[in-house]
């Protein structure tokens, strides 16, 4: 026992807390937020505030008691059974709600908390003018609340709860401007094409739940875990599992084909799209992903190597490679500021996805080669998770800055905007940072983790050439990320401005978090860097096999491939600096072929894909749910009526029959009744309560009659 | 011995007896009923308590002693019953007196004065023929309470009927302008249905129940019966092999099952036997259509559960694709058929068809999760729908349509409204967290786990699809209704009254309540389960 692990508490029941402090902030907001200052912002910041603290003292706790080289023992929080019926020896758990903490969720926690809080901070400045603060505000709490849920889950199903709770706020904060027609319909697109992807992850909780009876990640004495009983699957669930939660992962991340949601959910804040739509919600789907290597890697099973799903690694690397360059196309097309910084985001999370399959790969080959599961090289994983910590800081850095300018300008068009590096000193240098950072300029942060996901594609690819068509796709595609980026501070803050107006730098509350997340793009690279790679920084090399895969990070160490990708970045960088700087190369040279001026065509329309969706919403769906209703009403309630119909001709003949031919017969000695008939017509008055009283009487009386018999046949009968 | 089933049926009686003698003006009228009605949910809600296990020192002097009754003494084991009462009514051709409450009936019954209550809240500005009105739906209380507790088929027949009456004059007095065709359509359909399932009864009377009945008595002169225990317990013990004698033949259960099945699907509704319900909501008055879904319609779940599973489990083992298939194509096709509504209430109306395919689904599943979840899903639609049909009632109020194209913007001026109904919405799709996420969970749980459909795993993908569907047509009136500039004609809509507010806040509250706490209902509902004969505990 060292000194250190003093530190540790007995419990770790605060964690609770990080969670339920932004729940109560939302509840606060909504119901006072506007009786405070700024409608609701010193409730979220405190609630976020309450959850960072306690974020980086579990960090610290986690780093201490494994971090840096020991082992840190997972722990699981109990919270209620939220369904029962599941006795012990049952082969089932119960469901429930508990948090499950290792490095990986303690991480998290501290990256989500720590950006929340700095993007509320920046939204005073940001929001001051707007309506509807309070309701903001409760809403990102909410949000905060979804996303530290989501990543400390215990299981798929509590994970998915809590993704869909995020899911909701991003609804509802992308249509912040509700009186807006366009964000209207971008938060219903978002809506719809994530519900898509959720449907799969769905399916995949319940085959989980059906082959393994729970839906814990990891096991421990008391709880039953899938990562050691996944070699029981067959070979075909065991492919199908983890496409079924990447189906999920792709709907809220974004990736080629449900993409076509993120761009569109620009029309909300910039503050919502730099926290949700850029730092956070769209990680769950990578980290989901990434939970998903119990499946992807599996732990052998009764003594025996399982055979890896190799289809659904190649299908999660394959459409992590395609859409990284897919996205990036549309990027450099684009002159909305913001449309270029979310098809940016959606090729960089395709990086992350890259990286988790081609590491899955590596790894699942070293497995079958029977290395010991402990001795995993598990580089792809680590540098994927380190890419998200990375993008989480610089693309929030992008974001706020566009905010920044936006917030100057007063549009979105890069064509109204220029030279305003004079006019927003700060904006424009830590821009530039970010730029760089994304463009994976060494020595910032985007350069190391790109790199380290570069060169595991390449290893990938020297075992198996289909990957190496991946890492060219990832090579490209950094060629083109520094090329737009730099096209987009070029064309920000070169030049001269061309809109109107008169654009002046932002409040310190605006510029404060850019400072901060600016040194970050330095930081976040070059700390892990100095401490041997991502994966030593954060994980530990150890053998809690039993509990989590063993994480290794890799010091950059194949400089010949980190020179590949920088040389790609700065050619592209070179390029941007020709055409919108020196203006040696005109923008007009590209478009000018045919071949040009389609492909531009092609870009500027995003392939069609949004038009075929739309067209398919409105023809196909809404076409067959015409067709469904005018079945309903003719052919199905047509037959209906017409059985109505006949019973009453039926009425009618056998009323015919019944006053011609019986009652013929009967009238003769029927005069008596016809009389009384005449008195009881008097009694039809016409109106409905009037029968409404006969029916009741009816009934009491029939009920009186069956009590009377019934007391009759007690008494003197049988 | 206590007598609280019978007081739970006299309290509503005697409150509409006393609403339409007393309710010379509005005001009397709403608060005798308003009173009576409070009286029954708070008997209802301590009884409800009493499953969890929860007594407290009032609970006790009120209610007894909770009794976990066998409906017979002699028995061991087998069918308990929280609350239970018998009297001879005509022993003589085996027509009992027979109430009981389990984990089934006491969260349905517990729907209804909640329900009764809101809704005479939200008709709190009634004006037209109110005593009618609110004592209507007092005896429509009780009736639906009597059909929940009821366990002689003929006294459950009887309350069956009876709950036609008062739904049939709230439509057909206090309906939209086309009240006369769909209150003549919604009495006549269903009627005839009730027909056929009475059909079923004798049937099963004549040629099983003396058998049966001698069978689980142990007495061979027992002679036959309508008492519904008696068909529960030897079922239970039929399928664990410890009935003394033969169960009814698999050749008699087919057709009784199927008679009885008809009865209850256009009850519930199903496809294709719903088209009576679009119709009867849009006309109904909301108080009537918040009654109409959240509760009438659970008597034809409630039918499927306790007589289906619970008395002919051999019939079910072979026909469950029968309640799968119309449960399936329910779901899917009422959700498409949503997709193309522009009448709210219309729409609302469909995508009740389509939550009640769930029911059946969970009900053909023939595993204990499922059939759980089916159950809780009558729970949570309930609550839903209620909310659901009093927003359709709100927005024709303040802006006189209901009709979607209309409709636009009303964020800016309905604020509170468009808070309800957007939590409303997002419940009925089933949003994770809200409460009818559980249910729907629970039943796709069952639908995939389920050994009867071991070789169509692959379906569960259809319903599947309509949670894709459902979302859309929420989200897509969501777009139309709530986003957007306000039109002209709509800047002087007024937002939510303050009785209908109290009404909304009620339900919300419980959605979100029983969202978070969901086995606070699954609990009483488990206790029934474990009992059903013939279910696979799957998971």
């Amino acid at each position: 026992m060292s000194a250190a692990s003093l530190l540790l508490l007995p419990g770790y029941t605060f964690v609770w807390v990080i969670l339920i402090a932004p729940l109560i902030a939302f509840l606060l907001s909504a119901l006072v937020g506007r009786r405070t200052v700024e409608g609701g912002a010193p409730i979220a910041i405190g609630g976020i505030s309450i959850s960072l603290l306690l974020s980086l003292y579990l960090f610290i706790q986690v780093m201490l008691g494994g971090g840096l080289g020991g082992n840190f023992n997972p722990v699981f929080l109990d919270g209620y059974v939220w369904l029962p019926g599941f006795p012990a020896g049952s082969g089932f758990n119960n469901i429930v709600i508990e948090l499950y903490i290792d490095d990986l969720s303690a991480l998290m926690l501290v990256l989500v908390s720590f950006l929340c809080f700095l993007i509320f901070v920046y939204s005073i400045g940001y929001m001051h003018h707007e309506e509807g603060k309070p309701r903001y505000y409760a809403e990102v709490s909410l949000f905060s609340a979804g996303m530290l849920g989501t990543v400390s889950a215990s299981n798929f199903l509590q994970l998915l709860v809590f993704w869909e709770i995020m899911g909701l706020c991003s609804y509802l904060l992308i249509g912040f401007w509700y009186h807006k027609p366009e964000a209207a319909k971008a938060a219903k697109k978002a809506f719809m094409v994530t519900r898509v992807g959720d449907v799969l992850f769905l399916v995949g909780v319940l085959i989980i739940w059906n082959q393994f009876g729970t839906l814990n990640f990891y096991g421990d004495a008391t709880h039953l875990g899938i990562a050691s009983q996944v070699g029981k699957l067959s070979p075909e669930l065991l492919n199908l599992i983890p496409l079924l939660l990447f189906g999920g992962a792709v709907g809220k991340s974004a990736q080629f084909p449900l993409h076509a949601w993120l761009p569109d959910a620009m029309e909300g804040p910039t503050t919502v799209s730099a926290l949700i739509h850029a730092a956070t919600m769209v990680k769950a789907g990578v980290y989901l992903t990434a939970r998903a290597f119990i499946f992807l890697v599996p732990m052998p099973y009764q003594g025996l190597a399982v055979t890896p799903p190799w289809t659904a690694i190649l299908v999660i690397a394959g459409i992590g490679g395609f859409t990284t360059l897919f996205a990036a196309t549309m990027a450099v097309v684009n002159f909305d500021i913001k449309r270029v910084l979310a098809f940016s985001t959606i090729s960089q999370l395709a990086y992350m996805f890259l990286g988790l399959g081609v590491g899955a790969f590596v790894m699942a080959t070293e497995l079958s080669s029977g290395t010991a599961y402990a001795n995993l090289d598990s580089a792809g994983y680590s540098a994927a998770i380190y890419h998200l910590y990375n993008h989480a800081f610089f693309k929030a850095l992008l974001f706020l800055t566009a905010g920044s300018v936006i917030h100057a300008v007063g549009t979105n068009d890069m064509r109204q905007m220029g030279g305003l590096r004079k006019h927003m000193p700060i904006t424009s240098i830590t821009m530039l940072f970010g730029c760089l950072a994304l463009a994976g300029i060494v020595p910032f942060s985007g350069f190391f983790s790109k790199g380290e996901i570069l060169s595991v594609a390449f290893e990938a690819g020297t075992i198996n050439s289909v990957y190496m068509v991946f890492w060219l796709l990832g090579t490209v595609t950094a060629f083109l990320t520094a090329f737009y980026a730099f096209r987009l501070w070029l064309m920000t803050f070169h030049g001269e401005y061309r809109g109107q107006g008169h654009p002046h730098e932002s409040p310190r509350s605006m510029t404060f978090p850019l400072i901060i997340l600016g040194a970050f793009t330095l930081v976040s690279g070059l700390s892990a860097y100095a401490m041997g790679g991502f994966g030593n920084f954060i994980f530990v090399t150890g053998t809690h096999a039993e509990y989590a895969l063993p994480l290794i990070g890799v010091p950059l160490s194949d400089y010949g491939l980190e020179a590949i990708s920088l040389g790609a970045a700065l050619a592209g960088l070179a390029l941007a600096w020709l055409v919108y700087e020196t203006k040696r190369i005109p923008a007009e040279r590209f478009t000018r072929s045919p071949t040009g001026a389609f492909l531009h065509k092609m870009l500027t329309h995003r392939y069609w894909i949004d038009d075929v969706y739309d067209a398919f919403g409105a023809r196909v769906y809404v076409g067959f749910a015409k067709a469904m209703d005018w079945f309903d009403r003719r052919v199905v309630d047509g037959i209906v009526n017409a059985v109505g119909r006949g019973g009453l001709a039926a009425a009618a003949g056998s009323d015919y029959f019944d006053r011609h031919v019986v009652d013929g017969a009967v009238n003769l000695v029927s005069k008596e009744a016809i009389r009384s008939g005449m008195r009881l017509r008097q009694r039809q008055t016409g109106q409905v309560q009037s029968y409404a009283w006969v029916v009741v009487f009816g009934i009491v009386v029939l009920v009186a009659l069956i009590f009377g018999i019934g007391l009759y046949l007690r008494l003197w009968g049988g | 011995m206590t007598y609280v089933l019978t007081v739970l049926i006299l309290i509503p009686f005697v409150g509409f007896l006393a609403t339409w003698i007393l309710g010379r003006t509005q005001k009397i009228a709403k608060w005798v009923a308003l009173v009576f009605s409070l009286a029954q949910l708070a008997l209802l809600s301590l009884i409800l308590m009493t499953f969890w296990g929860v007594s407290s020192p009032v609970a006790e002097s009120v209610l007894g002693p909770a009794q976990n009754a066998l409906p017979f003494a002699s028995w061991t084991g087998g069918y308990q019953f929280h609350y239970f009462e018998r009297a001879g009514w005509v022993p003589q051709v085996g027509m009992n007196y027979i109430l009981g409450f389990d984990g089934l009936s006491a969260p349905l019954a517990w729907l209804t004065p909640l329900l009764t209550t809101l809704a005479i809240i939200f008709h709190w500005d009634e004006e037209h023929r109110p005593r009618e009105f609110f004592a209507l739906l007092l005896f429509l209380e009780m009736s639906l309470t009597g059909v929940f507790a009821a366990l002689d088929f003929f006294l459950f027949f009887i309350f069956w009927e009876l709950v036609l009456i008062p739904m049939f004059f709230l439509i057909g007095i206090w309906g939209g302008p086309n009240r006369r065709y769909a209150a003549l359509k919604f009495l006549i359909y269903t009627h005839v249905a009730s027909m056929i399932m009475l059909l079923s009864i004798f049937a099963l009377y004549y040629t099983s129940s003396a058998g049966v009945n001698a069978a689980v008595t142990g007495v061979a002169t027992a002679g036959p019966t309508f008492d519904m225990t008696v068909f529960l317990e030897a079922a239970r013990r039929h399928m664990l092999g410890t009935l003394g004698g033969l169960y009814i033949p698999l050749a008699t259960q087919v057709p009784i099952m199927l008679g009885f099945l008809f009865g209850f699907i256009v009850k519930l509704p199903s496809f294709p036997f719903h088209t009576w319900l679009p119709d009867a909501h849009v006309e109904a008055p909301t108080g009537g259509s918040v009654l109409l879904a959240g509760v009438l319609l659970k008597m034809g779940g409630y039918g499927i559960f306790r007589v289906l599973l619970g008395m002919f489990p051999d019939a079910m083992k072979e026909l469950w694709w029968v309640l799968a298939a119309l449960g399936i194509i329910s779901m899917v096709y009422a959700a498409f058929v949503c997709l193309h509504q522009t009448d709210l209430k219309r729409l609302i109306a469909y995508s009740s068809v389509g939550h009640m395919g769930f029911v059946t689904l969970g009900a053909a599943t023939l595993t204990t999760i499922g059939v759980e979840g089916g159950i809780f899903q009558m729970f949570n639609h309930g609550l839903i729908t209620a909310v659901l049909f009093m927003l359709a009632g709100s927005v024709k109020h303040a802006t006189g349509t209901r009709e979607i194209p209309k409709l636009q913007g009303l964020t800016k001026v309905m604020p509170q409204f468009s808070l309800v109904l957007m939590i409303g919405f997002f419940a009925s799709l089933g949003l994770p967290g809200l409460n009818s996420f559980w249910s729907e969970f629970m039943v796709f749980l069952g639908t995939f786990s389920s050994p009867a459909f071991a070789g169509w795993r692959v379906l569960v993908i259809i319903p599947l699809v309509s949670i894709v569907v459902t979302a859309a047509y929420y989200v897509y009136t969501m777009q139309r209704t709530l986003f957007g500039d306000v039109p002209k004609d709509l800047e002087h809509a007024h937002d939510l009254m303050p009785w209908e507010t109290f009404s909304y806040a009620v339900l919300v509250i419980l959605i979100f309540a029983v969202g978070f706490l969901p086995f606070a209902v699954v609990g009483p509902i488990g206790q029934y389960v474990a009992t059903l004969p013939g279910l696979t505990r799957v998971v």
